[in-house]
């Protein structure tokens, strides 16, 4: 399968302190991919890397990022500047402050359609109401007028879809795109997510830290973890055989599909802050199944074709606990943990 | 849009009969009777008599207010005790030369203030922006006056280049227009700069960078625009920034304009005179905070609602 | 409190304004001894001359020694940028606790009041006062103060009916505190922060303030004097003694600088949120 999108080793520090140490992933066109892990972990700032997006003192400082097999690090930042938009769209969390208040829904659509493809104020407002009929807003022609604080949250996600349709990306980066948003309408603009994604053939990846989301919208996972990625795999790999404890943990920790629970497992402690001073795994301080061999350095190792995991407790016939396999099945995450 | 205008207008009218009060009421701040103070120095009893029977100053004080604030909405507000013009007339043949000192004044601001203070945030941290904003420190850490002789001593009196004061060409205009524009265009300058430099922090920058606009795009066109919201509020002050340089400055380089004929009234004890220019120039501060409340709901949509 | 020292000294601007304050003070408290002449001694032989050895920075037209003018000038104009900067601080703070604790029409009143004394120009409004009662120390003194509270009152207000809302305060009630207690333990001292840096930058305003005034004649009189009214001395002559402007006009910069200076660095201690790059 040829790739479209390749990361290797990605590094990035903001001024001195490391937040991204080693983040390797691959996709291929129209695939969706789901990046797990809580806030903190480095999510958002793979997605903003890979758009050139990275804002000061953030940079890159190792690494690779290779979309069609080109390294983007070898563009001048005005070929980088061609793709945003149109080989790549990136939606955010904040449906409520991403789009601007001073321009109308229209003149912030069609700012991308007269950007990336060369067409003129009249054909971009026509093609703008398009849009907004695809990502399901009734009454188009109307709302094309409208500012955005006289839209709903969901709505206003709606035109921040629309919009990075209208550049027809190969790759669209969703960075919790229904995080803000109310649990119906979360629902409505994940089903959107992905019949757009069927229609257009572009490749995703969803950010979220609900695995949850995971199960339900994307091919594969990877799980992150302080700056890293500790287990990679196929949503079925991933909630069937989690390799990693820390992705036990976050599967522990989701509810249960038709069982009466007192309460919900979380794990203890929090994400390490100094990436720097660390050695050995970032999670052994709140890994249940710590032993000194977690204090050294930790490698990817396969596990399948597809799994691979960063501890060195997994063999390659994975030890699950049994209260993990107890629940293959999961429902859908109704409750979001953020 | 109509509504929200008129509301702003209703709302002005107390705001200026509050300050006729305060004006008016000025005058009773020196011990004993005002009439003494308007009527000027060198007054004979006779004319302090007439003075006070004309606006009623041997009724109490409300009536007198009343008396004066009915004459000042006809346009009457007395005549200058040294000259014996009326008062509005002395006004109407200085305001002209202030008018232009300050529209070159504030051409000038702005012609220094946003192209500086776009590119201090854009080049924010660079030498560029440390030159920039040492630069606005010290234009608002410099008082008027000490500006002004500094231009004159500099390029009238050793390089020649303009005239040290009075009017006539163009050339007048310079010095004048650059001591009165650079003070303000300091703070505005510092203004944009802080202004800009928060707005892009905002979300939706990002959100226009990950179009793929160019950066000046971005820039201009997404982050300078909402820059502009606060930014209008500091236009607003512009005109009391203004007065008080005018006064200074129109002193100094003997510019027929109405800070001079301040200063002048208020050596001669003209108290007539003053008045009339203290109402004048708050009413015009009020016209002025009116005008950007509507330059409010012109850059901001969410204004035109509210 | 510690964390916002340490990041006061590692703002480098705001700790070069501090020193200069500190300096300033300094020669202000200290003028009998730092003074190399008697301020009002006067040479009339020696009019305008030039920086020399015994007077440092020239003499103005009575031949006067301009350094040791400005060294006593600095404890007039400090004095009136401090007291008038506390005294509006006081009436700003009284006002505006008034309006924002009580609300109703008191809230009304006190609020259209500032609104009339924000519109018209201080500059007008403390110059034609000045004329009418008398320029002297006290009166400028007095009149810029009750010009000045505006701003106070304004933050005041704005911050107090915010904190009033909070649960900490409606706890404070619910046990019985009176009305004044919960404003001078539970409210004010959530509200210092801006008011520290208002104070900061109110104080160099009227620095400027008094020293336009002296300059213009209506502020402080000869023989005492200001760095305005030595200014104001050196405005007749500065075609052929500049010297006798110079000096007073950098003095009032460097302080209305260090304030400003200061005040900013007060800013982005006091508020962590506006540090960049966090």
């Amino acid at each position: 399968m040829a790739e479209l999108l390749r990361v290797q080793d990605l590094q990035v520090h903001f001024a001195k302190r490391q937040v991204l140490r080693q983040v390797s992933f691959s996709l291929a066109p129209g695939e969706t991919l789901g990046i797990v892990g809580e806030s903190g972990c480095g999510k958002s700032v793979t997605a903003l890397a890979i758009m050139g997006l990275l804002s000061r003192p953030g940079r890159i400082t190792g690494g690779q990022i290779l979309l069609h097999g080109q390294d983007l690090a070898s563009l001048t930042p005005e070929e980088r500047r061609r793709l945003r938009g149109s080989s790549m769209a990136m939606i955010f969390q904040e449906p409520m402050t991403c789009l601007n208040p001073v321009y109308t829904v229209e003149q912030q659509i069609s700012e991308v359609l007269m950007l990336h493809r060369g067409m003129n104020k009249k054909t971009a407002a026509e093609a703008a109401a398009d849009y907004l009929a695809r990502v399901g807003i009734a009454d188009p022609k109307s709302r094309l007028r409208s500012y955005p604080h006289e839209l709903s949250g969901g709505m206003r996600q709606r035109v921040m879809i629309a919009m990075a349709l209208a550049g027809e990306p190969e790759l669209l980066i969703a960075d919790e795109p229904t995080t803000a948003l109310d649990v119906t309408v979360q629902a409505q603009i994940l089903e959107l997510l992905q019949r757009l994604q069927a229609e257009t053939g572009m490749a995703m990846i969803l950010i979220t830290h609900d695995l949850g989301l995971v199960a339900e919208n994307a091919d594969r996972g990877v799980v992150m973890y302080a700056g890293e990625v500790v287990e990679t795999g196929t949503v079925a790999e991933l909630f069937n055989s989690p390799a990693h404890p820390y992705t036990q943990g976050l599967l522990n920790s989701l509810p249960r599909f038709g069982e009466q629970q007192d309460m919900l497992y979380s794990i203890p402690g929090t994400v390490p802050r100094d990436l720097g001073s660390i050695s050995g795994c970032a999670f052994a301080d709140r890994c249940p199944q710590v032993s000194a061999d977690c204090h050294g350095p930790q490698r990817m190792k396969n596990l399948s074709s597809t799994q691979a995991v960063r501890c060195h407790r997994a063999q390659s016939d994975s030890q699950i606990p049994q209260e993990v396999q107890d629940n293959v099945s999961y429902g859908r995450a109704a409750s979001s943990n953020s | 849009m109509l509504k929200y205008v008129m509301r702003r207008i209703l709302v002005a009218i107390p705001l200026v009969l509050g300050i006729s009060f305060v004006v008016f009421g000025l005058m009773h701040l020196a011990p004993g009777d005002p009439v003494r103070i308007l009527a000027g120095r060198e007054a004979t009893q006779e004319v302090i008599d007439s003075i006070s029977r004309e606006w009623g100053f041997d009724k109490p004080f409300l009536v007198q207010y009343f008396v004066w604030l009915g004459r000042a909405l006809r346009g009457d507000m007395g005549r200058s005790v040294i000259s014996q013009l009326p008062v509005s007339f002395l006004i109407k043949s200085s305001l002209g030369y202030t008018l232009k000192l300050n529209f070159w004044a504030t051409l000038l601001g702005l012609a220094v203030a946003f192209p500086l203070g776009i590119l201090a945030a854009a080049k924010r941290q660079t030498w560029i922006d440390y030159t920039a904003s040492a630069l606005a420190l010290v234009g608002m850490s410099m008082p008027g006056f000490w500006l002004s002789l500094v231009l004159i001593i500099v390029f009238a009196v050793k390089l020649g280049w303009f005239p040290t004061s009075g009017t006539g060409t163009w050339a007048h205009y310079v010095l004048p227009a650059a001591a009165l524009g650079f003070s303000w265009a300091a703070g505005l300058m510092r203004m944009v700069r802080t202004s800009l430099l928060e707005v892009l922090r905002e979300d939706y920058v990002r959100t226009a960078r990950a179009k793929g606009l160019r950066e000046r795009v971005v820039l201009v066109r997404h982050a300078l625009r909402n820059a502009l919201i606060p930014i209008i509020t500091v236009l607003g002050t512009w005109l009391a920034y203004m007065v008080v340089g005018t006064v200074i400055v129109e002193t100094i380089f003997a510019w027929p304009g109405l800070g001079r004929l301040l200063t002048t009234a208020l050596l001669q004890k003209d108290f007539f005179l003053v008045q009339a220019i203290i109402l004048m120039i708050s009413v015009a501060v009020v016209a002025a905070n009116l005008l950007v409340d509507i330059m409010y709901a012109v850059v901001d949509p969410r204004v035109r609602l509210g | 409190m510690p964390s916002f020292v340490h990041r006061l000294f590692q703002h480098r601007l705001a700790f070069a304004g501090a020193i200069v304050l500190v300096l300033l003070v300094a020669a202000a408290l200290f003028a009998p001894w730092l003074a190399p002449n008697d301020p009002e001694a006067v040479y009339p032989a020696e009019g305008l001359r030039g920086p020399s050895r015994q007077f440092p920075l020239g003499q103005d037209q009575l031949g006067r020694c301009i350094l040791s003018r400005m060294i006593y000038g600095a404890r007039v104009s400090l004095a009136v940028g401090f007291l008038a900067g506390v005294l509006s601080l006081g009436m700003g703070i009284i006002l505006g606790s008034l309006a924002g604790y009580f609300g109703g029409w008191l809230d009304m009143l006190i609020m259209r009041l500032a609104e009339v004394f924000m519109t018209i120009p201080q500059f007008l409004l403390v110059i034609a006062a000045v004329a009418i009662v008398g320029p002297s120390f006290t009166s400028v003194l007095v009149i810029i103060a009750l010009s000045s509270w505006t701003g106070y009152a304004r933050v005041l207000r704005g911050e107090i009916m915010a904190i009033k809302q909070k649960p900490f305060v409606e706890a404070a009630r619910s046990y019985g505190a009176s009305d004044a207690r919960i404003l001078l333990r539970h409210i004010l001292p959530n509200c210092w922060s801006p008011l520290i840096v208002m104070v900061t930058l109110n104080v160099a305003n009227v620095i400027l303030l008094e020293s336009s005034l002296s300059f213009l004649g209506f502020g402080i009189q000869e023989p005492q004097a200001s760095w305005g009214s030595i200014l104001s001395q050196g405005r007749s002559v500065f075609q052929t003694a500049p010297h006798v402007a110079t000096f007073p006009g950098v003095a009032i910069m460097l302080a209305v600088l260090a304030f400003n200076l200061l005040g900013d660095g007060l800013r982005d201690a006091l508020d962590p949120k506006l540090v960049e790059g966090e």
